[in-house]
Formats: structure tokens, sequence, C-alpha cells
């Protein structure tokens, strides 16, 4: 998890690194690793092909880390970056999209600002507060939002919670406005 | 402000987002245009999305940056290339050519000051470290001690002894090495060491996670553990005590993950064997006792005969057990024509699937079977279930796993390549969400069947498709029943059992639970309510 260190200065890391010492480059990654992997997640399906670009997305910025401009803004240089692979893949995989792929590309171009001032808005201090967040989550809740980190289809688990597949997504969407402002409070998450 | 979870459009439209959801053409075009028009709608989906994204990401743990890792450790300067490699390749050939040369401390070889030339001149920039050392011995015992106790060892250096123990912490990290003489090795970095002879172990706390040996064989890559290295002219071997590393070889083939009580060889040809160990990492449980109690589920361990003149050639050494046992299944247990070639070993009885049997086919008197075809054990017998009602069968196999009630398959929990699970067509519901023993694939779970006040007739098949290393987990379900759940909402599900455990046992399977809890968030019970009679048990 990243720390929550509000005086966490990416460009100090960044010159250490740049001047040789590249270990502290895991100090980047520790602080920012969540935000990629959240941000890949977000619009990649499989969890796996969303791990393997945020890694490729840390080593592609570790052997460009010289070509940052030290004063701007790491976040957004890291996302474009994470932006870049993502690109990469969805051409690589375009190939083999089917209609409802294309559907998707469709609505991730249509929603393309939303998505980024999104991101933007889950600091990396709130973000830190995530899984604790989860924690006060009620249990039928938790298991769904659980649920979803494995691909567990939908239908799978309105079936195995006796509801209807519209419900999950609510319930989700319930849960997901608590969580965001449980990170942003701090308050106990409301019951879902 | 619009109150989306009720919007139909926002409800599909997250349904095509995450799952892939089939919409008609006019209804995608309709979403489409709506998204385009409406700023609340675009707003509210992008933040649901974004959220998913990183609920997602944060429940799947710790990423391990292996390739990154690899990268940042590889010692080579951002902007030169094989520095490292030529640092391997200078102490490969010194290994052949000097072999039988005893080093000794503080004498240096000309490949550690090679080494240390060459990391001093790449390294300029971390002066002031090399300065402090890497570093610190805390201890050294024995022939050839240098007197110096408080000894700093730089980047690069070589440290070698003839005999006795040294201790060391390395400073930024905080890896602990325990070194017994003979001892001859290269401190490449803070978090990287080269082995060339002698015994090392390593404790590696959390920040040091990431650190490498290299031998001259493999590389060992410390994932939060501790393990011990040994390397001598012939080759290396690897014990892991605690936690996991990866292997990785000299070559581009990638990482292979060894789990505590894992121990491996590596000969200077690159191969690798597995003298003992746990693959998957999960606790091993005994085998059925010999002792059979009139109270036992009874079975019997089928395999194929080693002696190939048994075997129906054609017919039987391309299937494996699992095939070679499917006619039995589809008669509902009834024709056990197919099991003439099989050979079996002692009547054992049943005492629940959970964990992993690294030598069940031994244990239970089958030693001339034909491993690479791989075992069965076939339970059967009446039983009669705790309290009337339904219930379900949970659980997953490596390899077979299925239940029949009277005569019908009720559950399959098999790993994808097994034929009961691509031949049967059994229901079978996959809930990767709860987490099972060694796979992402998650528990399966079968479909409920009654089980009133009389007995039913239960068939269990359980087994291995080649070679060893079976694990498995059965846990049942009442329908009604309230279960306690784990923290992720997984029901603590009782084991399936038709006889309490012994306190040896309760004491493995409590061993397994801490396991699950611990390492993959999953979990299960243990009750004397939920234990099933045996009225005949076989």
């Amino acid at each position: 998890m990243p720390s929550s260190s509000t005086n966490f200065n990416p460009d100090e890391i960044v010159r250490d690194v740049v001047g040789g010492n590249k270990d502290r480059f895991r100090l980047l990654v520790k602080e920012y690793g969540l935000l990629v992997r959240g941000y890949l997640s977000a619009r990649v399906y499989h969890l796996e092909d969303a791990e393997d670009l945020a890694q490729e997305t840390f080593v592609v910025t570790f052997s460009k880390l010289s070509s940052y401009e030290l004063g701007t803004n790491f976040r957004a240089w890291l996302l474009s970056i994470a932006k870049f692979q993502l690109s990469n893949h969805w051409r690589k995989t375009k190939g083999r999209a089917n209609t409802m792929d294309k559907f998707r590309h469709d609505i991730a171009d249509a929603i393309q600002p939303e998505m980024m001032k999104a991101s933007n808005e889950l600091e990396k201090e709130r973000i830190a507060k995530l899984l604790a967040c989860i924690s006060k989550l009620p249990d039928r809740t938790r298991h769904l939002i659980r649920a979803g980190l494995d691909g567990v289809r939908v239908e799978t688990l309105a079936e195995e919670m006796k509801v209807k597949p519209n419900a999950i997504y609510q319930i989700r969407h319930r849960a997901h406005i608590a969580l965001r402002k449980c990170m942003e409070t701090n308050e106990p998450t409301p019951a879902t | 402000m619009n109150n989306f979870e009720k919007d139909q459009d926002f409800l599909d439209l997250l349904s095509a987002w995450h799952e892939n959801k089939n919409l008609t053409p006019a209804r995608r075009k309709s979403l489409l245009a709506r998204l385009m028009n409406d700023p609340g709608l675009r707003q509210e989906l992008a933040r649901e999305i974004e959220m998913a994204g990183l609920t997602r990401a944060a429940q799947a743990g710790e990423h391990r940056w292996l390739e990154l890792e690899e990268i940042l450790q590889s010692g080579i300067p951002q902007n030169s290339s094989g520095f490292e490699n030529s640092i391997m390749e200078k102490l490969k050939s010194s290994s052949q050519k000097s072999s039988k040369k005893v080093f000794s401390f503080p004498q240096l070889s000309w490949i550690g000051l090679a080494a240390s030339f060459i990391f001093i001149f790449s390294h300029f920039s971390n002066e002031q470290q090399d300065k402090q050392g890497v570093a610190e011995i805390i201890r050294l015992e024995g022939k050839k001690n240098s007197g110096n106790i408080k000894r700093i060892l730089a980047k690069g250096e070589e440290f070698s002894f003839e005999q006795g123990l040294v201790e060391m912490a390395f400073r930024e990290s905080g890896v602990h090495l325990v070194g017994t003489g003979p001892l001859q090795m290269t401190l490449v970095g803070n978090d990287r060491v080269f082995l060339k002879k002698g015994e090392i172990k390593l404790v590696v706390p959390p920040q040091g996670i990431g650190f490498v040996v290299d031998t001259m064989e493999r590389k060992f890559v410390d994932l939060g553990t501790s393990f011990v290295v040994q390397a001598n002219t012939q080759g290396s071997k690897v014990l892991v005590l605690d936690g996991e590393i990866a292997v990785g070889a000299r070559n581009s083939r990638p990482s292979q993950l060894m789990r505590k009580g894992s121990m491996a060889d590596f000969d200077r040809g690159s191969k690798m064997k597995l003298r003992s160990g746990i693959p998957s990492g999960v606790p091993e449980i005994s085998v059925p006792p010999r002792v059979l109690r009139p109270a036992s589920l009874t079975g019997n361990i089928l395999g194929f005969p080693k002696d190939p003149s048994k075997l129906d050639r054609n017919k039987d050494f391309n299937h494996g057990i699992s095939r070679q046992l499917l006619p039995l299944v589809q008669t509902g247990f009834e024709r056990e024509d197919c099991l003439q070639n099989l050979i079996s070993g002692r009547p054992i009885s049943f005492n629940g699937i959970a964990g992993t049997y690294n030598r069940f086919p031994e244990a239970a008197s089958l030693r001339t079977y034909d491993s690479k075809l791989g075992w069965l054990a076939w339970y059967k017998g009446k039983i009669k279930a705790p309290q009337p009602g339904r219930y379900r069968f949970w659980g997953y196999a490596d390899n077979h796993l299925l239940v029949a009630v009277n005569g019908k398959p009720v559950f399959e929990g098999s790993r994808y390549d097994s034929a009961f699970r691509n031949e049967l067509n059994i229901f079978r519901n996959n809930h990767p969400s709860f987490p099972c023993l060694n796979a992402r694939a998650g528990f399966a779970r079968g479909e409920w069947f009654e089980a009133e006040e009389s007995t039913v007739r239960v068939d269990l098949l359980f087994g291995e498709s080649s070679q060893n290393h079976t694990s498995g987990i059965l846990l049942i379900e009442r329908e009604g029943e309230a279960y306690e759940k784990t923290y992720w909402g997984q029901p603590k599900w009782p084991l399936f059992l038709t006889e309490f455990p012994e306190e040896k046992q309760v004491a493995e399977l409590d061993a397994l639970r801490i396991h699950m809890e611990e390492n993959i968030q999953g979990s299960f019970s243990i009750s004397r309510d939920a234990l099933w009679q045996v009225s005949s048990g076989s």
C-alpha cells in the first residue's frame, strides 16, 4: 500500500534514481503502485492483464526517468505512461475484439475526460485508507466487492445472493459511494 | 442529483463494461447517444469504473514486481549493458580454472578485484554508501579470523574464509546472513550476493524482500522468507525454511516459485531436481490410518500396474486413471469392469479431504503402480446426514475429486485437465472469489441433494493424474444453516467427515486452516454436529 506521507516528494526520489541510486525507485513504486494498478484494473477486463501492464508501466517509467521534467507533475507523467501502455494493449488486442469489446472502447472514448478526472480525485492519501474502509462494509457487501476481484460473473453472484443481476450493480454502486465517502472523511461506511 | 442506481442506462453501461453484456446494436447506439449528451451520467459512470478498478487492485494484494525487481537488482547501470553478465562471466571462468583453489580471507581473488574495480567505477555516485559499506560483520569465528569483529564490507568485495562461522547484517535491507566455512562469496550490492562456495542462511525482513543470491546455476530471489543456499563446484542447492523464493535460471526461462519446506538441487547442466517439497505451500496431511473401525467409511486406492504386459497398451496407456474410471461413474458405480486391469492397495478409511498428500499411494500400500498414470482412492458406503435436509459440496482438488449420492454425481471439483471435469458434464459452479488451496480457480460447488432420515449411498473419488503432490479440500453445506464467515465473507463450511478426527489430525487440520486464513484468506471448520454417520462402510 502506498504510504500516506504527505511529505512525499517524487522529484527528490527521481533525482536520486537518475543520479544512480536506483534502489530508491522502489519508493516510487510503493507510493504509486496501487494508483497505477487501480487505473489499469478499471480499464482492463482481466486483473492479470492489468497487473502485467502496471509492471510494464513502471519498467518504462524507470527507463525513461531521465526524461521526466523535474518540477512538473510526476503522477500525471506516470499515468500518461500507463495510458500509453493501455493504448498499446488495446491496439494489440483489437484484432481479437468482438462487438461488445468495441462498445467498451466506445464507452471509454466517450468518458475519457471524466475517467481522468475521477482518477485524479483519488488522491494517494485517500487510497491508503481504502482497505480499512472496505473492512467496515457489511459482510454481504464486502463479499460482493471481493467477488469482483476474481471476475466472478454477475449472474453467478446474483444466483448465489438470490438477487437479480441489476441489484448486484446497485449494491456495488452504493458500496463504492460509501467507500469514496469513507476515504474522504475517514468516517465509518454506512450500511449498504 | 440523479439517482443512477435506478437508471437502467447506467446499469446497462456497467454490465457492458464489466461483463461484456450483449446488447443489441440499437441499444448500444442509444446508450452512446445518452452518454454523449449527459455529463452527469458520464461523471457517475467514470467514478464507478475507477472505484471498481481501485477496489479490485487493492484487494488483489501487494503485487510482486518480479520483472521490475530483476531490472532494479541487475546491477546494470541505466545506460550500460552487460555489466552483470561481465561479472558473472568472470566469476564463472574463474570457477572453471581454479575449482580446487582455496581462498582465504582477507586474500582477494582477481575476480573480486575486478568486480570491485568495476563496481567502484560504475557506481561512482554511491561513494558515500560505499564508504559505509553494504554489510557489517557481527561475528566471525574460526580459522583465518581477521580479528576485525566490526569489519565493514564494501560493495563488490569478495569475502572468504576456510573454516568457521560468520554472521553479518546488510545495512539497508536488514537482511541477516549466517555463513559456514569454507565460504567464498562476493557482495554484489546491498541487496545481492554471489555465492561461489559454502553455505549461507538468510533471514530476510519485509524491507529486504527481493534480496538475491546468485550461484553459478541459479538466481534465488527472496520473496519474504528465510532460506539456505549451498554452493560447490558440482552445483548448488536451496532449502526454503519459511516463506517463498523465486528461482530464476540463467536464461530467459521464467522463474519458478519454491515455498516453505521445498528443497532443490541444481547441477552445472542447469538441471533442477526437487528433492522434497510442498510446491503448493499447503501443509501436508497424514494419509488415512490403517485402523478400520466399524464406523469408518472405507475405500481402496487404485492404480495401473507398472508391468506393461498387464495393460491393454492402446486402451489404458493413453487414458490415465480418471478416464479409466469414467464407465464406473457413468453406470452409477454399478459396473466395475473398468477396474479389471488396475491394482489396489490396502483398504483405507476416509478421514476427510483437506490439504496436501505427498505420499498417499505409498502410505496406502500402493507401491508398484505406474505413477505416471496416476492413482484414485474410491471410498463408498452408506451414510446418514447429521440432520435431514438439503446439502451441497464445496471444494477443489488437484487433480481429481468427485462425489456421487445414490449413484448420481452431485459434485465434481477436479482440476481443468481431469476427465471427470471434461467428459462427464456434471453440474459445477466455480467460485473464484472463494480461494482454494493452490489455484486461482477457487472453490467449485455442486448441486443440492436431499438427505432425509434414511441413509444414502455415497461414492467418493479422489486422486492424482500423475506423480505426487496431490491436494484437495471437500466441504459440505447444509441449506439454511448459518455459518461463521471469514473476513472476506466466505462461510466456514465444515469439512465433510464421517468420523471426528483424532488429536494428531486435528492439529494438522488446524495448521491447514491457519495456513488458509493467513495466506489465501480461506477457511473451514471441523464440527461434531456436521459429522455424517456411517451405517455401512463398503
